[in-house]
């Protein structure tokens, strides 16, 4: 008994040692992971995945599909995942509780805005005053709606009732069904909502902040320092597969389909250029900083990280300056 | 007289090992707790440290914000149990007791009892709408099928010999069921009790990613979202605490409901000396 307690103890010991060398062996044996969402905005990895482009730059690369957003970042923590694509709050939430990770590219800008039903006949966001509107906490589509009733003039906090929900078919629902009166949303729901008829987006958040990023790319800190040229070859394709799915988008949105196993190609490829999204990877000046003020203003972050612990342009820069 | 005295110290260090015993490990855990994550075993964003877990509890309870979300949460938990109890154990109590009922429902009870509350979250929207109704609905299927299929059970295991018993001295069925039946099925309700609470509290954070703005599960959903992992843990500590808390006192009213019982435990045979003092 007293010999098993003891055996129990020192299994409980080195129980997180065991779990470190786990970590570290686990920390790549096979190809680079990269993480996606089930989303439009990660279209260029799946084009580039099914058009074989990693394996032309000469890196071994698996693209994952991952439900959720902040398991994307988890498993790069544990070292499952070596890059990552999610929207660019969750990227910033996780840098700002000090996960070693830059934003090394972005994949789209624009994309979400503010869906009602038509039959409410709503036509600006002064009109959502005293009303109710469905968005997910603390989510980009939280952010830029905050952002957006303040601009209108609205207190987000008084003037209307949001409403929190955990995914964006849920939201939609609720709007459908007159539960609330708006939902903070993205493409390609919004667009499908108004081809069924019952919905009208009643402005796209690019109104307010033209060419806003939506999703970003994450390396993490230790393979961005061991693997310099592996980063640049996936950076330099996911600037390859942003171009091909912006001069195709017709095949983009039958690859975004296939890996999506929802919606209509036609919806898609009407959704995934200008003026609802645009596919890029630059990395503008101030624009990750912006969002990080929005989200401290809203109190989503204690404080917004330095422009250096937030965003590594390096590879990006190398790889456009040998670029015409 | 002096025989006593050395057969009462010989038991003292047993009953002292014995009190200490159930510390040992949660020790050796907050031990481990607190010491990987600070020597860079495990990662601080995965598991922060024991201690500063403790301080995020602590300043969320000092400003307020636990103790609401609790509280709500609270709510929903005993409104939805409520709820299922008083609709799972009539019809638990009636199926057991009528077997062409039970037969009848059988194939919708298999069919619905495996769905797991979050699949519900669609429906429970579309039908009740956005706030309070949803969630609590989702916690009343999330223990319903629990307490019902429990209750069924214990009814069909009530001594057929009693029953006949009270049949026999003239009492009419219902003064059967009064009298034996309900009496008789005391112990294994409160069983259930503690089960479908325990079940509440899981399906509690399902419920409350149906628009809900206040709450232990919004607060972890929140948490979650923002890489708090501090509040996830003080989030899970507290319903750990409440359910202890919570299960803490079925037993004791067990204990008092049940009292008859204490001399039929077959774990009396098996628990050491101590244990039973």
């Amino acid at each position: 008994m007293r010999l098993s307690r003891r055996k129990l103890l020192i299994a409980l010991a080195l129980a997180p040692v065991a779990t470190h060398l786990g970590c570290v062996a686990r920390s790549r044996s096979g190809p680079i992971a990269i993480g996606v969402r089930t989303s439009n905005c990660q279209a260029p990895f799946f084009v580039a995945d099914r058009q074989g482009l990693y394996a032309r730059a000469g890196v071994d690369v698996a693209v994952r599909l991952v439900p959720n957003n902040t398991e994307i970042i988890e498993a790069m923590q544990r070292g499952d995942l070596q890059m990552g694509s999610v929207p660019i709050t969750t990227a910033i939430a996780a840098i700002a509780r000090g996960a070693p990770l830059h934003i090394v590219a972005i994949t789209g800008r624009g994309s979400d805005g503010l869906l009602v039903r038509r039959e409410d006949g709503l036509t600006d966001l002064a009109g959502l005053k005293g009303r109710t509107i469905a968005t997910i906490r603390a989510s980009i589509l939280d952010v830029l709606l905050y952002d957006a009733l303040l601009q209108a003039g609205l207190d987000p906090e008084a003037d209307v009732e949001m409403v929190y929900m955990n995914n964006l078919g849920d939201m939609i629902s609720a709007l459908k069904t007159g539960q609330v009166e708006a939902t903070s949303n993205t493409e390609p729901f919004m667009t499908d909502a108004e081809r069924q008829g019952w919905g009208q987006i009643l402005t796209y958040y690019t109104a307010n902040w033209p060419d806003h990023p939506c999703c970003v790319v994450l390396a993490g800190d230790a393979f961005a320092r061991q693997e310099q040229q592996a980063l640049q070859a996936i950076l330099a394709t996911h600037c390859d597969a942003v171009a091909w799915a912006n001069e195709h988008p017709r095949e983009t949105a039958e690859i975004v389909v296939d890996y999506l196993q929802a919606f209509d190609p036609d919806l898609v490829a009407d959704t995934l250029v200008p003026p609802k999204m645009r596919l890029d990877y630059r990395l503008l000046e101030g624009e990750v900083e912006r969002m990080a003020g929005l989200m401290e203003a809203q109190g989503l972050i204690e404080q917004a990280p330095a422009s250096a612990r937030l965003v590594d342009e390096g590879p990006l820069q190398e790889i456009l300056r040998e670029r015409p | 007289m002096s025989l006593e005295r050395t057969a009462a110290a010989s038991r003292r260090p047993a009953r002292f090992t014995f009190r200490w015993r159930r510390w040992v490990l949660l020790l050796a855990l907050a031990t481990v707790w607190e010491a990987a994550p600070r020597l860079g075993l495990l990662d601080p964003l995965l598991l922060p440290p024991l201690t500063r877990v403790l301080a995020r509890g602590w300043e969320l309870l000092a400003g307020g914000r636990l103790l609401g979300d609790l509280a709500a949460s609270a709510w929903r938990v005993l409104a939805g149990f409520a709820a299922a109890a008083l609709l799972a154990i009539p019809l638990g109590i009636a199926l057991g007791l009528y077997p062409a009922l039970e037969q009848l429902s059988a194939s919708l009870v298999s069919l619905l009892r495996p769905l797991s509350p979050p699949a519900w979250i669609p429906l429970a929207i579309l039908w009740f709408g956005i706030g309070d109704a949803p969630a609590l609905f989702i916690i009343f299927v999330g223990t319903f099928f629990s307490l019902l299929v429990g209750t069924l059970s214990a009814t069909k295991a009530v001594d057929a010999q009693l029953v006949k018993a009270a049949l026999t001295l003239g009492a009419s069925r219902w003064q059967a069921v009064q009298r034996v039946v309900l009496p008789s099925l005391v112990p294994d309700l409160l069983t259930q009790t503690r089960i479908g609470l325990g079940l509440a509290w899981m399906c509690v954070i399902a419920a409350e990613m149906v628009a809900v703005r206040r709450g232990i599960g919004f607060m972890m959903i929140e948490a979650r979202n923002l890489f708090r992992t501090e509040d996830v843990l003080v989030g899970m500590v507290t319903i750990g605490l409440v359910g202890l808390a919570m299960d803490g006192f079925l037993v004791r009213l067990e204990g008092r409901l049940c009292r008859w019982r204490a001399g039929l435990r077959a774990s009396r045979l098996y628990a050491p000396e101590e244990l039973q003092a």
